[in-house]
C-alpha cells in the first residue's frame, strides 16, 4: 500500500500542522506523524472537507473527545494515489471530496477560458475590423442604405445649398451616367455652393460635388477621374463601410435591425471627416479607373488632377485642399494612377464639353 | 544549519543575520542596511538561485508581478569567521521570521512581504483562483509564494500577528489586513451580511475570511491605509465619501433590479 505525505493537524500539535504519513490499511487510515506518533482512525469516522488557498487540499477530518482532529493533502498526485487505496465504503466520499478540488479547478479553468475568449474576440475584432464592417455594410438592404443617404442629404441641405440644376450639375449627371450605366444605384448629383475642392459619396447613389471642385478641374476629364473615384466607394459600399466603423459598434448592430433614426444623425455629423482606408481608397482608384476605361473616358484625368494638387500643395505650404486630406496624393498613389492609365485599354476619345463654360456657369 | 538573527527596534525595525563562512543569504535590492566588510554583494536576475538564464529571467519577471524587483541581492559570507548583514524594513511596521519547514515548505504571503532570507528560498507567484477573492479580498489576484526549506523574513506595515486555525475554524478578517498565511488555510471573501452594516459599518461590502488548518498572519494597519493617515486624508476610503458612494451604488442596484423586473 502506498503511504502519501501529508500534514497532521490537531490539539496539542503547532498549528501550521506536522508532517505526517497517511496510508489505508483496511478500514482504517494510519497517520504516521514525524515525531513518530501513529494514529489509526476508523475511515468511516472521517469527514472528508476541501480547504487550501486556492480550494486545492484535501481535508479528511474526525472528532476525537470533542476536539477535532484532522489531515490535509495538498498534493493532486498524492489525492489520486489516495482514492485507489480506500477501502470501498468510503471511496466514494473521498471521490466527491476530490472531484470539489477537480471541480474549482474547473471552475477556474472556465473563467479564464471565458475571459482569454473575449480577449481573443477583441482583438479579431481589432484585426479584422475592415472584414467585419465590410460584411456588416453588405449585410444592410438597400432600402436603409438609400434611407441614410437621403437622411445624410438632408442634413447637408441644412447647411449647403444643393443643386441638381444648371449647366454644371447637368454636366456632371451626364459624366456620371456614362461611368454608372448597369449599376444597381439610382445614382443622383448634386452641386453644393462649397468652394473647398472636394467631391464626396453619400450612401445609397448620392454624389455631391463642390462648386470649388469643378473651379479647380482643369478639364471634363478630370473631374469625370473624381467622380469615376467617388462611384466606387457607393457601388462598394466604402462610405456606408465607414460610417459603420466610426459610429461604433452599437450603432452598427441598430442598422442591421433596420432602426436608423438616431444613430444617422451622428454619422452625419462625421461625414466630412470621414476617411477610407488606403486599401479602400487604393480598390477605389483601381476601380474607377477601369469604369473611366469602359466608359471610353480618358485616363489620364485623375493623376493629373492630383500631381498639380500636390505640386500646388508643396508650393504653399500648410494645409492642402480638403480633396488631399481625405485623399492623400502620395507620389506612391500618383505613380499607380499613372500606371494604370497607361497599362488599361482604353477605346477613349476626349469628352465633347466645353469645359470654361462648365466653369463659368457653376462660378454664377 | 539554521540562520541566526536578531530582529531589533519596535516599529521601525531591521533584522541582522549572522551568517557562518560560506553562507549565503537574499534580500531584496535596497533593504539592506549594513554588512560587515568580508560580505560580498552580487546582484542577479530572479530569485537568486542557479537555474539557466531564461528561468531567471522568468523569475524575474514574476517577481516583479508579485511587488518585488526583478533582482535580487546575494550576501556571501567570504571570510573565515562568522559576519553580519542586516535589512530594514522599507515602511513602519514589523519584521517576522518564518522557518518555512515548520509551515510545511510553503508559504504564501502578501505582495511585497518578502523582505530576505536564507539563500535557496524560492520566490513565486501565488494566483488566487477565485474573482470575488481576488476583486475584493483586499489582496489581489497575485500574492507571492515563498517555497523551499529555510528562514524567511517577511515585513508587513502595522503590528504582525500569528493567528492559528484549528481545522475548520474560521475568522473575519477586514480585507487587506492578511499579511501571510499556510496554503493550508482557505482564503476567501464574504459579504459583510447586511446593507446595514456595508453601509455604515466602515468594513465594507466584503470581508476576507480564513478557515483552518493552519496559521495566518494579520497585520493592524495595511500600507494603503497608512499612505492615507500620512497623506493627511484621514481615513477618506472609511469617510462619509466612501459611505456616499455605497449608497448610490446600493441605489443604483435597487433601481437596476426593479427595471429588469418591469421590462
Amino acid at each position: 500500500m502506498t503511504e502519501v505525505p501529508g500534514l497532521s493537524h490537531g490539539p496539542g500539535l503547532p498549528a501550521s500542522g506536522v508532517p505526517a504519513r497517511l496510508q489505508f490499511r483496511g478500514e482504517f487510515l494510519r497517520v504516521t506523524r514525524a515525531d513518530g506518533t501513529v494514529e489509526d482512525v476508523l475511515a468511516d469516522a472521517l469527514a472528508v472537507g476541501v480547504t487550501g488557498f486556492n480550494e486545492d487540499t484535501l481535508q479528511l477530518s474526525w472528532d476525537r473527545g470533542g476536539e477535532t482532529h484532522a489531515v490535509t493533502v495538498s498534493d493532486p498526485a498524492a489525492h489520486r494515489s489516495l482514492l485507489q487505496s480506500a477501502p470501498a465504503g468510503f471511496a466514494a466520499r473521498l471521490e466527491s471530496g476530490h472531484s470539489t478540488v477537480r471541480y474549482h479547478r474547473r471552475k477556474w479553468h472556465a473563467v479564464v477560458g471565458v475571459l482569454a475568449g473575449v480577449v481573443l474576440l477583441v482583438v479579431a475584432a481589432w484585426w479584422q475590423s475592415e472584414a467585419i464592417t465590410g460584411w456588416l455594410a453588405s449585410r444592410v438592404s438597400m432600402e436603409t442604405e438609400v434611407g441614410i443617404g437621403e437622411r445624410a442629404l438632408a442634413q447637408l441641405e441644412l447647411e449647403h445649398e444643393l443643386t441638381q440644376e444648371g449647366d454644371a450639375a447637368k454636366t456632371v449627371a451626364d459624366i456620371g451616367a456614362r461611368l454608372t450605366r448597369g449599376s444597381r444605384y439610382e445614382y443622383r448629383w448634386y452641386i453644393s455652393d462649397e468652394k473647398e475642392v472636394n467631391a464626396y459619396a453619400l450612401p445609397g447613389g448620392i454624389i455631391v460635388v463642390n462648386r470649388g471642385m469643378i473651379e479647380e478641374a482643369g478639364s471634363a476629364e478630370e473631374l469625370a477621374g473624381v467622380l469615376a473615384h467617388e462611384v466606387q466607394h457607393i457601388e462598394h459600399r466604402h462610405t456606408l463601410q465607414q460610417m459603420i466603423s466610426s459610429a461604433g459598434w452599437a450603432a452598427m448592430l441598430a442598422v442591421v435591425l433596420g432602426d436608423v433614426s438616431a444613430i444617422t444623425a451622428i454619422m452625419i455629423h462625421q461625414l466630412g471627416n470621414l476617411r477610407n482606408s488606403r486599401k479602400l481608397e487604393s480598390q477605389a482608384d483601381a476601380e474607377g479607373m477601369k469604369a473611366l476605361a469602359r466608359a471610353g473616358i480618358p485616363l489620364d484625368g485623375m493623376p493629373a488632377l492630383f500631381r498639380r494638387l500636390q505640386a500646388d500643395q508643396e508650393k504653399r505650404g500648410g494645409e492642402g485642399p480638403a480633396l488631399l486630406s481625405s485623399h492623400p496624393a502620395t507620389q506612391e498613389r500618383i505613380g499607380e494612377l499613372e500606371r494604370l492609365a497607361k497599362t488599361l485599354r482604353c477605346d477613349c476619345r476626349p469628352l465633347a464639353i466645353d469645359w470654361p463654360a462648365v466653369q463659368a456657369a457653376a462660378a454664377r | 544549519m539554521t540562520l541566526q538573527y536578531r530582529i531589533e527596534g519596535s516599529d521601525l525595525q531591521y533584522v541582522e543575520m549572522v551568517l557562518a563562512p560560506g553562507e549565503s543569504a537574499v534580500g531584496e535590492p535596497g533593504a539592506m542596511m549594513f554588512a560587515d566588510s568580508g560580505v560580498s554583494i552580487d546582484t542577479r536576475m530572479g530569485d537568486g538561485s542557479d537555474a539557466g538564464f531564461g528561468e531567471r529571467l522568468a523569475g524575474g519577471f514574476k517577481r516583479s508581478l508579485t511587488g518585488e524587483s526583478f533582482f535580487t541581492s546575494v550576501f556571501t559570507n567570504t571570510a573565515q569567521r562568522p559576519l553580519r548583514v542586516a535589512f530594514a524594513a522599507p515602511s513602519p511596521g514589523k519584521i517576522i521570521a518564518v522557518d518555512l519547514e515548520s509551515v510545511g515548505g510553503t508559504l504564501i504571503c502578501q505582495k511585497g512581504a518578502f523582505l530576505g532570507g536564507t539563500k535557496g528560498i524560492k520566490l513565486s507567484l501565488a494566483f488566487k483562483k477565485r474573482l470575488r477573492a481576488g476583486f475584493f479580498g483586499g489582496e489581489g489576484f497575485i500574492m507571492q509564494k515563498l517555497t523551499g526549506s529555510g528562514t524567511v523574513f517577511l515585513h508587513a506595515s502595522g503590528t504582525l500577528a500569528k493567528l492559528e486555525l484549528r481545522a475548520g475554524e474560521e475568522l473575519k478578517v477586514d480585507t487587506g489586513c492578511l499579511a501571510a498565511l499556510q496554503t493550508t488555510v482557505n482564503y476567501d471573501v464574504k459579504y459583510v451580511g447586511s446593507l446595514k452594516t456595508s453601509v455604515l459599518g466602515g468594513e465594507g461590502l466584503f470581508l476576507a475570511s480564513v478557515k483552518g488548518p493552519g496559521s495566518v498572519w494579520l497585520q493592524s494597519l495595511p500600507i494603503q491605509r497608512l499612505r492615507l493617515v500620512i497623506a493627511g486624508v484621514q481615513n477618506q476610503s472609511r469617510g462619509l465619501g466612501a459611505r456616499l458612494w455605497y449608497f448610490l451604488i446600493v441605489i443604483f442596484v435597487v433601481i437596476a433590479t426593479i427595471m429588469g423586473k418591469q421590462s
